[in-house]
């Protein structure tokens, strides 16, 4: 269960914002987040960094320092090879939690 | 042994790298929020309040106004660099220098600061800061000094990106340019009256308030003012104590008398103090002669650079207002660094 708890799960949306974006820095990745979710998931700033530097630990991101469009300098993250991984077993892991779940709200 | 002292610092540099991050992320915040049509001041507190640790910006709102504030690390770097090559009694400071570079940027300003600037007769040389760029700021691959190519090299600049800065950086309550090191104006000078032949000498054009800036006062007439650096008006010019000495015999009448540098007439106005020998504190290539930077077109000639927004030939050094607190600089170093390339680009 550990990795299916709330971590896992922001852990989760951050590894398919950026499969589905390529590279984005931190702020990108909380609009993406609240856009594609309909605006249902606000992720608390206060803790996207330390899952972003965290996740960059574990090998499933890489980064660097980049000037915007607007040539603001800000942080980019990107998906590495090992965070490919780690987002098909992230969601095949967060089908099987949703499934679990839904499957004991149904006993009767 | 670059590769080295580069790994040393990112782990060094960790911790304001994520500090920078943070802050990154409120200015895209409080942005969002701005275009979202919310008024900046609120928008700013929103993303404060949003984020949770006002610590980490409360410095960075405070110091919003104080526009261009870079600093000087790796222009520091190059000059110990430059100083090592030329005084061998430099050299335990240059490494010195170096070596603190490794523990971190602040400890270099301020090391650089005492050493360095504080070997200038200048009044209160603490309030004195060289502006230029370092690793932190506008570039996106870190510490490129090893190699050799200044990439986003700001640390020398035109006369635009001068006149730019001065007119936007409150928190300098003076901000003087002088020409960099390299390339002094050779002068053939010859005496107002003399018969001999015209003798070479060491030139440089700095502006009007370069000597206020420094807070150096004249040991014989005045120095300039900014009344003296506006085109149009007389040339004049400073001299320095070592040429005065050295090469007048300490005569009373030079100030005051008519010199011609490279045939145009210049009235030497004052005389500098014995122990100043100019910004760089090199005795090596130290001027003989100060020309307002205005008078640099008569000189140059269609090799002018003042006007040539490409040509960058001047350090900057400026004199931070009192109560301005040092360790807000480097937050408003990178946030007004990113304004400051938007606007050199619009030059």
């Amino acid at each position: 269960m550990a990795k299916n708890d709330l971590q896992g799960s922001l852990d989760l949306l951050v590894l398919k914002t950026l499969s589905q974006r390529g590279r984005l820095h931190g702020y990108g990745i909380v609009l993406h987040i609240q856009q594609a979710s309909d605006e249902l998931l606000q992720v608390e700033e206060g803790s996207l960094y330390p899952a972003l530097h965290r996740m960059e630990q574990n090998g499933w991101l890489s980064s660097e320092w980049a000037l915007t469009d607007t040539g603001r300098r800000a942080k980019y993250y990107r998906l590495t090879m090992k965070g490919r991984k780690q987002l098909r077993e992230a969601e095949a892991g967060f089908e099987q939690l949703v499934k679990g779940i839904r499957t004991m709200l149904r006993y009767a | 042994m670059m590769g080295r002292i580069r790994n040393l610092w990112r782990r060094k540099n960790l911790q304001s790298d994520i500090e920078e991050e943070l802050q990154s992320h409120l200015e895209f915040a409080a942005e969002g929020a701005v275009r979202d049509g919310m008024a900046a001041e609120e928008a700013r507190r929103t993303a404060k309040l949003r984020f949770g640790n006002p610590a980490v910006i409360r410095e960075q709102t405070q110091e919003a106004d104080a526009a261009f504030w870079l600093e000087g690390l790796l222009r520091d770097i190059k000059f110990a660099l430059r100083q090592m090559k030329h005084s061998p009694g430099f050299s335990a400071t240059a490494v010195l220098t170096l070596a603190l570079g490794i523990g971190g940027i602040t400890s270099v300003f301020t090391l650089v600061q005492q050493v360095m600037l504080r070997m200038l007769p200048a009044a209160n040389p603490q309030q004195l800061w060289v502006i230029g760029d370092y690793s932190g700021c506008c570039m996106s691959s870190g510490y490129t000094q090893s190699n050799g190519t200044f990439q986003n090299d700001w640390t020398f600049f035109s006369w635009e990106a001068y006149q730019l800065f001065r007119g936007h950086t409150p928190a300098f309550g003076q901000l003087a340019a002088f020409q960099i090191g390299e390339g002094n104006a050779e002068l053939a000078v010859r005496r107002g009256g003399s018969r001999s032949p015209a003798e070479s000498r060491n030139g440089e054009y700095v502006s009007g308030n370069f000597f206020q800036t420094l807070g150096i006062a004249a040991w014989r007439g005045r120095l300039f003012t900014d009344a003296d650096d506006q085109q149009g008006a007389p040339s004049v010019a400073v001299m320095s104590y070592h040429a005065w000495q050295g090469q007048y015999g300490s005569d009373p009448s030079v100030v005051g008398s008519s010199f011609a540098f490279d045939g145009h007439p210049f009235t030497v106005v004052g005389i500098t103090p014995p122990n100043f020998y100019g910004a760089k504190v090199s005795m090596g290539d130290m001027p003989d002669f100060w020309m307002p930077l205005a008078t640099e077109p008569m000189m140059a000639g269609p090799a002018s650079r003042l006007k040539n927004p490409a040509a960058a030939w001047l350090d900057l050094i400026g004199r931070v207002r009192p109560g301005r607190i040092r360790r807000n600089c480097r937050r408003s170093c990178r946030a007004n660094c990113r304004s400051g390339s938007q606007a050199m680009q619009a030059i």
